[in-house]
């Protein structure tokens, strides 16, 4: 009997190609170990000649099968924006540490931009969860973003923030936070621009609040060996991608100013 | 009741003596593992290895392939990451983190003429590392897919190069992509090296049949894991037969056991990487678990009195 190849990427079709924005559009498709993802959860996805980068997994809030939502930012990002219904990509995964709901009853989700994709299942699966969820949900612009109509039909109170206040409260999403921060919340869950988060962790640790914080690193392996993903001795792919308050303490003074490049050389965080 | 000195005496003994270096045990994080963080090494050392190895390193960087660049094979792994790595003088930046490991550090160099080779081992060796492990598994850069490791006259004129550039001890990791390893361990005792490791990955390749292309973007790379033990195994003991110089074996060590065997072919040391794919950081705790069991049911004391026991008569 031969046995599945857990590391090996499995070939799968693409069910659904939607638009999210101009930029961002979400690669819908079937496979068995992806239905069962974590929230906060990430893939694999090799685009065949191209490359092989790591996506945040989530569940399509229409059909609820697995999703990839890709921002068209390089080589491979566009070619999976070039693909439609019927293409094949290859997946591995679901890895790394996933958001933990576990026994808190009050969440509040924190996204900035694209960092609304791996908290979406947790907003979407709040009706038939204990838990219930509030959402910061921040961007540039209106147009940026991401699921706000089917946030707005999840179970969830939502609080859009935009820059040039095209969308509700005009500003950062930390300005909301430090303005009105309830101290009702179990625990804070967020993803987005590293300052952001930077901010996010200052505040929790006034707070008795719990924080769980999705990271994003260059990585190649994806399963904890290569250590290209490094950031404080911690592996973002293996030991993360979601870290809690007191792992984020220890890699405080590398977030937000420190990364390592495709060559594993540290470099200024906000090097291109 | 037991007096105190006998119980100590029968904790069984895993520490080692191998290049003038003492070893808490004879696990070795192999390269290519983790090894381009020094955080990441100082951590491995916390969580039980012996010595570490860090990421190959050439004089100049490289961001190495695009993915894929590993991909699983039955009991196996494929690699081919395109020796990414941020070039020496940025890699022995990670030095002081790696050091506070408290366990000696190996300094992996790759080149691909003996110039680079010489320059990578000066600039490491004067940052103060352990010892330095030639990898001669990369390409010759005048015949692209002919590996360093496979030309003999090469490698002897590289051990040599970087013996009388430094004076570290030099361990050489041998490709077994050649089809007399052993000739190659004997010119490589023969031109001064300290120690050797056997093996290097075992050349390989994977092809997704609905893609109809191989998957790694290399196309070909680097099979380690259980598949390639029994080779390692056998190198091993080839090697031991005809060389004086310490083997490091190396080569889908994945269980305690593994280590037993290898060391019982000739390996003082085993080096250790795939297996962390399925059992991460907890695997050399486990694995001294085992041994010490082992140990303890064979009445040996001391793990270095097995070395090589598997060729007496």
């Amino acid at each position: 009997m031969k046995k599945s190849l857990l590391h090996k990427p499995r070939i799968v079709r693409i069910e659904k190609v939607r638009n999210e924005s101009n930029t961002v559009k979400s690669i819908v498709f079937k496979d068995r170990l992806c239905a069962s993802v974590k929230p906060g959860q990430f893939s694999m996805i090799w685009i065949p000649i191209y490359d092989e980068i790591p996506m945040s997994l989530s569940l399509d809030p229409k059909s609820k099968l697995p999703m990839i939502v890709v921002k068209n930012i390089g080589e491979a990002t566009n070619a999976l924006h070039e693909l439609n219904i019927g293409d094949s990509i290859g997946i591995r995964g679901p890895y790394g540490t996933s958001f933990n709901t576990g026994s808190a009853k009050r969440i509040l989700l924190i996204a900035g931009g694209t960092g609304i994709i791996p908290l979406l299942q947790i907003a979407m699966e709040s009706n038939q969860r204990e838990y219930k969820c509030d959402i910061i949900l921040g961007a540039k612009n209106i147009e940026e973003i991401l699921f706000y109509e089917d946030l707005k039909s999840a179970d969830c109170t939502l609080y859009p923030v935009t820059e040039d206040g095209s969308l509700g409260k005009q500003g950062l999403v930390i300005d909301l936070i430090k303005k009105s921060l309830k101290s009702d919340y179990d625990v804070l869950m967020c993803c987005g621009p590293e300052p952001m988060i930077k901010s996010i962790i200052d505040v929790a640790r006034k707070t008795n609040i719990g924080l769980q914080v999705s990271l994003e690193r260059i990585m190649k392996c994806g399963i904890g060996i290569c250590g290209s993903c490094e950031l404080s001795g911690f592996r973002v792919c293996k030991d993360g991608p979601v870290f809690d308050l007191k792992e984020l303490n220890a890699m405080y003074n590398v977030l937000g100013n420190l990364k390592r490049n495709h060559s594993g050389k540290v470099i200024d965080f906000n090097t291109k | 009741m037991r007096r105190k000195e006998d119980i100590e005496q029968m904790e069984p003994d895993l520490s080692i003596e191998i290049l003038g270096l003492k070893l808490k045990n004879p696990l070795i994080l192999a390269s290519g593992i983790l090894g381009i963080s020094g955080s990441l090494l100082k951590r491995m050392a916390e969580v039980g290895a012996g010595a570490v190895t860090t990421k190959s390193t050439g004089p100049s960087s490289r961001e190495g392939f695009k993915g894929p660049v590993v991909v699983e094979v039955e009991d196996g792994l494929l690699n081919s990451l395109g020796l990414p790595n941020p070039g020496v003088s940025e890699m022995v930046k990670e030095l002081d983190e790696a050091k506070k490991g408290k366990v000696p550090v190996i300094f992996s160099i790759y080149g691909f003429d003996i110039n680079e080779y010489c320059k990578a081992a000066k600039i490491a060796s004067d940052a103060g590392v352990d010892a330095i492990e030639l990898n001669i598994s990369c390409p010759h850069v005048k015949e692209v897919s002919v590996e360093i490791g496979q030309d003999p006259k090469l490698v002897s004129e590289i051990v040599k190069s970087v013996k009388e550039t430094v004076d570290k001890p030099v361990i050489v990791k041998l490709s077994p992509n050649v089809s007399d390893i052993v000739s190659i361990a004997k010119v490589v005792e023969e031109s001064g090296a300290d120690a050797v490791t056997a093996i290097n990955t075992v050349k390989a390749m994977s092809i997704d049949i609905d893609i109809k292309k191989p998957v790694l973007s290399n196309r070909i790379g680097g099979l380690s894991g259980p598949a390639i033990k029994p080779i390692g195994l056998r190198c091993v003991y080839e090697i031991f037969e005809k060389v004086k110089i310490p083997i490091i074996g190396c080569g889908g060590v994945s269980r305690w056991s593994d280590v037993i065997e290898y060391m019982l072919a000739g390996a003082s040391a085993v080096q250790i990487g795939t297996a962390l794919v399925n059992e991460d950081t907890a695997i050399f705790e486990k694995m001294k678990k085992g041994i010490k069991k082992y140990m303890l049911d064979k009445n040996i004391g001391e793990i270095s009195s097995i070395v090589g026991l598997a060729h007496t008569k």
